[in-house]
Parts: C-alpha cells; sequence; structure tokens
C-alpha cells in the first residue's frame, strides 16, 4: 500500500523554511557571539587603557616633581600602588602586567597605598648644595601616631605632608592603648626618649591581620634635633607585638622624614643609598668646580678653596658606594657637610670670592 | 501542467535562498568596513596619545634642566632661576663624556635622565659661544626642540651674559 504524505513536505519550499530558520538561528547565534566578544574585548581595552594612563600619570607626576621642590599636592588616584622591597627600585600599578622602575629618583613611600587619593610632597635634600628632590608618597589610609613631644618629634610632625593622619599620645600607656582605627597602617613614632626597654604589648592590635599593619620608629637624633644626623630603629608588627627589624643612619631633617614616611627598612636603606650615590657625583663636580676657582682667582680665596677640596674629597669618600654604613661615617660625613656650610658662609660674609654654591 | 508548477517552485526558492545568502554576505561586508573604520579611529587616538605623553616629557625635561643642581646658579646662596652657572657649564660636558668612557653611575643617571635628547647651551651676547652637555639623538623618527632663554653667570667675574638653552629630545 502507498503511503501519501502531504504535498507540503515533498515540495522544497517547505524544505526551504526550514532550513531558512536553521540558518536564521545559527546566524543569529554568531552575531549575538561576536558583539558579546567586542564588548568583552572593549571593556578589557578600557581597563588596560586606564591602567596604562594612570601609570602615565604617575611616571609624569614622579619627572615634574623631581624639578618642583617644596611642593605638596593631593591627586586623585583609586588604583593600588605597590612597591618593591628589594633593591630594585620599582612600582607596580594595579591591573598593568609591567614593573615601572626609578632607578635614580628617591621616592620615599610604604610598600603600598591603597585609597583614593595620593599625597605627593616633594623636598630638596641638601648637603649642604642641593643635591636633589625627595619625594614622599602617602594618602589618608596612613595613621601616623606621635608618642611624646619634644623637638625632634615635633620638627618631624610640622614636615610632614599636610592632609595626612597625624595624631599625638602623651607616653607608652596610652600607646599600649591606643584604639585600632583599622588604618591600612598605622605608624607610631618614638624617640629614645620617650622610649626605653621593651616596646609595649598594644591591647587593641591582637588580630592575625594586624600583622602588616602596625610599624614603629624609634629616632635617636644626636643633640636633640630633626636637622643633624643620627640613627632610626625600625620595628614591624609579627606574632602579637613589634618586632625589631633593623636599624639605619639618617643625616638631615628629608631623610628622617623619608625613614617615617616608608617606615620599612630594606625601602629606607635602598633610597638612602640612592641619595649617597647623587651626593658623590655631585661633590666630584663641586670639586672640579672649586679646583677651576682656584686656579682663576686670587690668592686670597685659595685658602677657602683648599679646606673645601679638602672636605668635599671627604664627602666623596664617605658617599661612595656602599657608604656611609657605620655610626662613625655618618657623624664624619655630617661633620665634612657642616664644614662646607661654614666655609662657604665665611666666602660669603668676609671676602669678595666665588661661593661654592 | 504539476511539472511547471514545481519547476516554478523551485526556481523562486533559489532565488530566495541566493537572495539571502546575498544579504548575509552584505551584512559581513558592513561589519568588516565598520571594524576596520573603528580600528583605524582608534589608530589615531592611540598616535594623538603618544604625542600627548611625548610633550608631557619633553615639557618635565626642560622644567627639570632649569632648575638642575648641575647647571644652577646660586648667588649668595639663594638659587637663581632661568640661570646657568658659567664654570658648571664648561666642567658638565667634559664630565658626562668622561663617565661614558668608563661606564660608571653617572653615565648611567645621565642616560636615564636625559635619554635620547640633544642638550646644547649658546651664548648669544655678549661674546657668541657654544657649550654641547649632552649628545644623544640614536635614530628615531621623532625630534622635539625648544629654545629657552637664559642668563649665563660668571662668578668669577660676577657678570651676567645672554644666551639659549636649545634642548632636542628624540621619540
Amino acid at each position: 500500500m502507498r503511503i501519501m504524505l502531504p504535498k507540503f513536505f515533498l515540495s522544497r519550499k517547505g524544505f526551504e523554511l526550514q532550513f531558512n530558520w536553521i540558518f536564521v538561528l545559527i546566524a543569529g547565534a554568531v552575531f549575538i557571539a561576536f558583539f558579546i566578544a567586542l564588548m568583552r574585548n572593549h571593556s578589557s581595552d578600557v581597563e588596560q587603557s586606564s591602567t596604562l594612563n594612570a601609570r602615565q600619570e604617575l611616571d609624569s607626576l614622579f619627572r615634574v616633581n623631581r624639578a618642583s621642590v617644596n611642593t605638596q599636592k593631593v591627586i586623585s588616584f583609586s588604583k593600588r600602588l605597590d612597591f618593591s622591597t628589594n633593591n630594585i627600585s620599582g612600582y607596580f600599578v594595579d591591573g598593568s602586567d609591567v614593573w615601572n622602575r626609578y632607578d635614580y629618583s628617591v621616592i620615599f613611600a610604604p610598600k603600598f597605598l591603597d585609597g583614593n587619593e595620593l599625597i605627593i610632597k616633594t623636598s630638596s635634600f641638601k648637603a649642604p648644595f642641593n643635591v636633589m628632590p625627595f619625594i614622599f608618597l602617602a594618602n589618608n589610609d596612613l595613621e601616623f601616631v606621635f608618642v611624646g613631644s619634644n623637638p625632634v618629634l615635633n620638627d618631624v610632625f610640622s614636615s610632614m605632608p599636610e592632609n595626612i593622619t597625624k595624631r599625638v599620645v602623651d607616653g607608652k600607656t596610652e600607646m599600649a592603648s591606643f584604639k585600632n582605627n583599622n588604618y591600612d597602617h598605622t605608624i607610631f613614632i618614638l624617640t629614645t626618649d620617650s622610649f626605653s626597654g621593651s616596646m609595649p604589648l598594644m591591647v587593641n592590635f591582637q588580630s592575625p591581620y594586624d600583622n602588616e599593619r602596625v610599624y614603629a620608629v624609634v629616632i635617636d637624633a644626636a643633640g636633640g634635633f630633626a636637622d643633624a644626623y643620627g640613627q632610626v630603629a625600625f620595628y614591624n608588627y609579627s606574632k602579637g607585638s613589634l618586632q625589631l627589624e633593623g636599624q639605619s643612619g639618617f643625616l638631615g631633617a628629608e631623610l628622617l622624614l623619608g625613614a617615617v614616611m616608608s617606615h620599612n627598612k630594606r625601602i629606607y636603606d635602598r633610597e638612602f643609598q640612592k641619595a649617597m650615590n647623587r651626593l658623590n657625583l655631585l661633590a666630584d663636580l663641586q670639586l672640579r668646580k672649586v679646583s677651576e676657582y682656584s686656579q682663576k682667582t686670587q690668592n686670597s680665596c685659595k685658602a677657602y678653596y683648599d679646606s673645601m677640596s679638602e672636605s668635599l674629597s671627604y664627602v666623596k669618600m664617605l658617599s661612595a658606594s656602599g657608604r656611609p654604613t657605620h655610626d662613625e661615617d655618618i657623624l664624619n660625613l655630617f661633620n665634612q657637610i657642616i664644614n662646607i656650610k661654614q666655609l662657604n658662609t665665611a666666602l660669603l660674609q668676609k671676602t669678595d670670592c666665588p661661593l661654592l654654591y | 501542467m504539476i511539472g511547471d508548477m514545481r519547476t516554478r517552485a523551485d526556481r523562486k526558492a533559489q532565488l530566495q535562498m541566493g537572495e539571502t545568502v546575498f544579504v548575509v554576505f552584505i551584512i559581513i561586508i558592513i561589519i568588516v568596513l565598520g571594524l576596520v573604520f573603528y580600528s583605524k579611529v582608534r589608530e589615531v587616538q592611540l598616535k594623538e596619545m603618544q604625542r600627548a605623553q611625548r610633550i608631557s616629557n619633553f615639557i618635565s625635561l626642560a622644567h627639570t634642566l632649569s632648575s638642575w643642581p648641575e647647571l644652577e646658579c646660586s648667588v649668595k646662596e639663594t638659587r637663581d632661576f632661568d640661570c646657568i652657572d658659567l664654570i658648571k657649564l664648561g666642567i658638565l660636558g667634559d664630565f658626562i663624556n668622561q663617565s661614558k668612557e668608563t661606564d660608571s653611575y653617572a653615565f648611567n643617571y645621565y642616560q636615564d635622565f636625559l635619554r635620547r635628547s640633544d642638550i646644547v647651551v649658546r651664548e648669544i651676547y655678549p661674546s657668541p659661544q657654544s657649550w654641547t652637555i649632552y649628545r644623544n639623538p640614536g635614530n628615531r623618527k621623532t625630534r622635539d626642540a625648544v629654545s629657552l632663554p637664559v642668563n649665563i653667570y660668571d662668578p668669577i667675574s660676577k657678570k651676567y651674559a645672554f644666551g639659549v638653552l636649545e634642548l632636542a629630545v628624540y621619540e
């Protein structure tokens, strides 16, 4: 018996109709997939572009701030910044895939900054001539707590950038019971006058999350002035108490501020060494300049220039690669810098001879 | 007659299928043209961003040079802006060249700071002369140059001269 199928299924028109629908479905799926891929690529492109812009903006800021000394500014910056703690100076912007290096600039910043803005301060390091600008970076998620009051702490307090969170407590007892305000970093600044014996137990910072959040910097300034020289001890919070990370020397108020702002011995030591390398280079140039002066000026100036040459030679030797490391080196360097300053002032006040700086 | 109807239906179906394929082809062409247009616009935008970055770097370098400890004047222990010390000028070019030969920290420092650039100081008045402080052009396509007027101060004779600082940056 022959079965008769409806004509509809026998005609090519019916077949074409079904074929059209399948074709439309496949084509539609391809288009949707294409546009979804395009949107994802675009959003990834925008994210990368935003990170690149942030990196370039920061790089430009660092370059410009090398010339704009004694300035402070607050800029919007919503990406996380990480700073390396090894011998290679670099910073990493969140979302980027490379580290940006700054081998010859001095930037004092903590290990990371994660907030909505950046506070940038620049200050010129002098020894006693202009050596280089220092850049200090912070944000409002850092809390600096000054323990006690004396000329050194007052100098550091007043030299810190504006808009930064600064607090003052009377002594170690108040430091021990200081309230945990949940900042990214809480840094206690003390001097050896207000600190004796061991660090107090911080009763409000006992959570494991407080490791890598709490720091202390203890300043031992010779003569009781920040703008002199001395030693800085770095402490970080570990296993429920502040542990000594190490000690480093400082020379002048700018380096002391750098120690406080970075509150990390490895970052500070690396930036300190860069400043010394730069001082070494400039001491060499100043020596050549003094030698020119000595040849081209009158004999009455030569005695000053000879003394200056001797001091500059010492500065050059003491700031050579890997130095200064000991207290004695820092003391000698400080004394030579003071000597050069006094000689230059004497040239200004007592003679008509060209000044060194 | 039935055969003729079937033939007509076949031809109509074939025409419609051809039409569909043609439409899809045109849509693909339009999309491709759109992508090409977008990439061209994006390329122009990226070039403009590169140029803006280049100019920003250039301006920051010029700004930094004007207060460079290696060249700045200091009269009575105060900084004098847009002023170059004549003695330092004479020393610096030789110092940078010597540091190139010894491949020292100084050479690396100046190369990192100045990169691909030429820095020349020319005295215009009273006695024309010039000093090449740094020359490192390389084989670069783009050159941006600026001349900045400066005072050239001789600390020995305590006299000023007028000159220009010519800065050219290559990218």
